[in-house]
């Protein structure tokens, strides 16, 4: 059986990476495979823990994931997760060759992905408009599955910028990485839209 | 000798491998490479990617949009089949103009003016406000400005209730049933005839909070006589920058009505006789001269020829043999009587 992809994708510093393994959690899955791909060609192979992962994976610094990291998740006997996590997209040409190779890969795996996750941070958007990159990210949304995600929903000022998100994307799954609020029913839809494609 | 050949062997085989894959997903790897070597921004990478999907699935999308473009073509064609109303036609057909004009726009992500097509029509009953309503609904289904495109015709007595809080829900349920296509109010000066504690009133907040509450959901269309409706908009100062479009109704000339009569006529298989269709401008031609109160619609044309019709009827039913042509012919003595009548 081959093991459907999802891609996690959004703007730098939305909590991809976090959510992955948040996700992961949620799934019931404690210790996976983790492949690092920075696109030099070599490959990275490692066995973590959900706690060893967060704390070698997960940063609040922005551009901390480069390249793709692809989680090898064992849900059940029969089914099997290749989780992406991606490097951020920017909306300018970045500066840094290796961001843009990361950035490139993203790119790469957005075409042939089974279903695209959409991280857009809530926090942010309480005061900023609305970024091309995500416009765009959610236009992908017409030619494969699509879930939009709007994440840091536990923070104060986040009911705003969910209504800004909501705005623009028609359905927005609400939640946080940081309390596990909303990961649930993400979960769920995440099960049924890869139940519809195979 | 032997390895060379297996060496050039191999060289072939990597060419042949490298142009096969580069065949088969040529685009996609050269936007990753722009992407990576910096020449393009991953937000444009993503249009791009966007528009090779849009191009794999080509075939059916172009088949769907021609059809678009064919139905558009029917709806301005049976606008252009109006007799006269030639100021409203071209401003239709500039609306359709500035709606596809937008969506290019935005599609190469320029600054767009927001589409408010709120409208007020001004002009006299029977001179074609519902009928060029219905067909700016059909257009704008087809331009995807509004998803369904259908006409919920109301009046005063429609929205307005008999006790507080009644008109307000009332006025809600219209809205509601006008989402997705265009809430078509007529006389909808009389909305505020009745002063500040009428209810009419609450009838134009409900309005005017739903334009802000679904936005792109649905149009409004205010319509009315041309004076009502002037005293109406300078009454309420606040509705007349929410209807950025105002279309006015000229009452039609007597050439214009003679011409509606033609083609009602045409439809319902009927003809008039020389003396008749002399008498027919006769008529008209008085009515629109001596102010009759439904002088210069299409109204009174349909109402002149309906009633010659039902008197044709009559006299050939006395008829022992009634051939094809007189079946066919309103005479002479058929409208005489329909204006006695004074309709």
């Amino acid at each position: 059986m081959v093991a459907k992809k999802i891609l996690i994708a959004g703007k730098t510093n939305v909590g991809k990476s976090s959510l992955a393994l948040t996700l992961a959690r949620f799934l019931g899955v404690y210790k996976f495979h983790v492949c690092l791909d920075r696109g030099t060609g070599e490959k990275q192979w490692l066995k973590y823990d959900l706690a060893m992962a967060k704390r070698k994976l997960v940063s609040s610094r922005e551009y901390y994931t480069q390249g793709l990291n692809t989680y090898y998740l064992e849900i059940s006997k029969v089914t099997r997760w290749q989780l992406i996590d991606s490097t951020g997209l920017s909306e300018d040409i970045h500066t840094s060759a290796d961001l843009r190779r990361g950035m490139a890969l993203t790119i790469a795996a957005l075409a042939d992905c089974d279903c695209l996750l959409h991280v857009l941070d809530a926090e942010k958007y309480s005061v900023n408009t609305f970024s091309a990159v995500d416009d765009n990210l959610a236009a992908m949304g017409s030619s494969k599955p699509y879930i939009a995600v709007a994440n840091k929903i536990d923070s104060v000022d986040s009911s705003a910028g969910l209504k800004n998100i909501q705005r623009r994307i028609e359905r927005v799954i609400p939640c946080s990485t940081l309390t596990g609020e909303g990961i649930v029913s993400l979960r769920q839809l995440l099960l049924d839209k890869l139940k519809q494609n195979s | 000798m032997e390895i060379n050949l297996r060496y050039g062997f191999n060289k072939f085989n990597k060419k042949n491998l490298a142009t096969t894959t580069k065949e088969k997903i040529p685009a996609q790897s050269r936007i990753v490479r722009l992407v990576e070597q910096g020449h393009i921004t991953p937000v444009k990478a993503l249009q791009m990617l966007k528009d090779k999907d849009c191009q794999l699935q080509g075939q059916k999308r172009q088949e769907y949009g021609s059809d678009n473009e064919e139905n558009i073509e029917s709806i301005i064609k049976e606008l252009d089949e109006l007799v006269g109303l030639k100021k409203i036609k071209n401003l239709v057909k500039e609306l359709q103009a500035f709606i596809t004009i937008q969506r290019y726009r935005a599609r190469e992500q320029l600054q767009t003016e927001p589409l408010v097509l709120h409208m007020i029509f001004k002009g006299n009953p029977g001179t074609g406000k519902t009928t060029v309503a219905r067909i700016i609904g059909k257009l704008f289904k087809e331009l995807g400005v509004l998803p369904k495109g259908h006409l919920i015709e109301v009046e005063r007595a429609d929205l307005v209730g008999e006790y507080i809080g009644h008109t307000a829900q009332r006025t809600r349920d219209q809205v509601k049933k006008a989402l997705g296509g265009i809430l078509f109010i007529d006389e909808a000066y009389s909305l505020a005839r009745g002063g500040e504690k009428d209810f009419g009133k609450e009838a134009i907040d409900v309005l005017v909070k739903a334009m802000e509450d679904h936005k792109d959901e649905f149009i409004l269309i205010l319509a009315g006589y041309k004076d009502e409706m002037d005293w109406f908009l300078l009454t309420n100062p606040g509705l007349r920058s929410r209807f950025p479009i105002h279309m006015e109704f000229p009452d039609y000339t007597v050439k214009e009505l003679m011409d509606i009569a033609a083609l009602m006529l045409k439809k319902r298989q009927y003809k008039l006789s020389e003396d008749a269709a002399a008498e027919l401008g006769r008529i008209i031609s008085s009515k629109v001269l001596y102010g009759h109160q439904h002088g210069g619609n299409a109204r009174l044309v349909r109402n002149i020829i309906e009633k010659a019709i039902r008197r044709q009827a009559v006299r050939l039913v006395r008829k022992n043999y009634v051939s094809r042509e007189e079946l066919l012919t309103l005479c002479f003595e058929d409208l005489l009587e329909a204006t006695e009548d004074g309709s």
